[in-house]
């Protein structure tokens, strides 16, 4: 991935977050593009209309949460309606294994982090994955 | 509205033998619109997404995600501002409760609720009415 006009979307309900992980993608990547939503369905609305390279997802979400984000997106990716393949990185509270473990092998999912989130480990894999 | 001048339609409906009624039934009465299918809500959601119907039929009791799914992504979608199409949802639905009906009636995306099994000549009607096909009226 170029680092020049890439596009994120943030799917976070709390806003304090959403400003924090904002302000960290811009601090790294000056040129790049947020998208923010506040639960799975404007996420999934924004995922489609903005087609995003890089999505940070939470997962419990009031109205609609990150589990029904990736069963949208894997059903489209099944049934080959969705071509492109972003990389998902899901930012959690959830603390058991196994349900960490679920997640990590869903579609399109990269990356498993816990909150709160600690931001060196997400720079790790951008810098990685963006050059 | 579509891209092309051609309208389309998207059927999202789990029971393939309904399923095909409806498309049977919509591909005669309008032959070149084009058909989507879908057989779960999130199918459909992606088609719906991806493609931009002018029109969804919508079943509402399916397994796993009903249909309000669709109706709470369309919702978010239209009172955000964040979507750049509006298509006009015809919600199928053989929920009796009268409260039932009349909040899937209030939801934003919902253009007509229509009872199961599907009265064919409302169908046509409203499939005009919501397309605008005044020339088909008359």
């Amino acid at each position: 991935m170029k680092k020049n006009n890439i596009r994120f979307l943030i799917v976070e309900d709390d806003e304090m977050i959403r400003i924090i992980h904002k302000d960290f993608l811009e601090e790294l990547f000056p040129d790049c593009k947020i998208f923010e939503a506040a639960n799975a369905a404007q996420g999934i609305c924004l995922y489609f209309e903005c087609r995003p390279h890089l999505i940070l997802l939470d997962m419990m979400m009031p109205l609609m949460g990150g589990e029904t984000f990736l069963d949208i997106l894997e059903e489209g990716h099944r049934t080959k309606i969705l071509k492109e393949k972003p990389k998902i990185v899901i930012v959690t509270a959830i603390k058991d294994v196994k349900e960490l473990m679920e997640i990590g092998k869903r579609f399109s999912v990269e990356a498993v982090i816990s909150k709160p989130l600690v931001q060196s480990q997400l720079k790790a894999l951008l810098e990685d994955w963006i050059s | 509205m579509n891209a092309h001048s051609t309208k389309s339609i998207l059927v999202i409906e789990d029971e393939p033998v309904t399923r095909t009624l409806y498309v049977n039934y919509i591909s005669k009465l309008v032959p070149d619109f084009h058909l989507y299918e879908a057989d779960n809500v999130l199918e459909g959601a992606c088609l719906c997404f991806e493609k931009h119907p002018d029109l969804i039929l919508l079943d509402i009791i399916m397994p796993d995600y009903g249909g309000e799914l669709l109706l709470d992504l369309m919702e978010e979608g239209i009172s955000k501002d964040i979507l750049s199409f509006s298509p006009k949802i015809i919600v199928i639905s053989s929920i009796e409760s009268a409260e039932e009906l009349m909040t899937l009636t209030k939801k934003i995306a919902v253009a007509s609720v229509i009872p199961k099994p599907l009265p064919f000549d409302t169908l046509e009607e409203l499939i005009k009415i919501h397309l605008q096909m005044n020339e088909l009226i008359n």
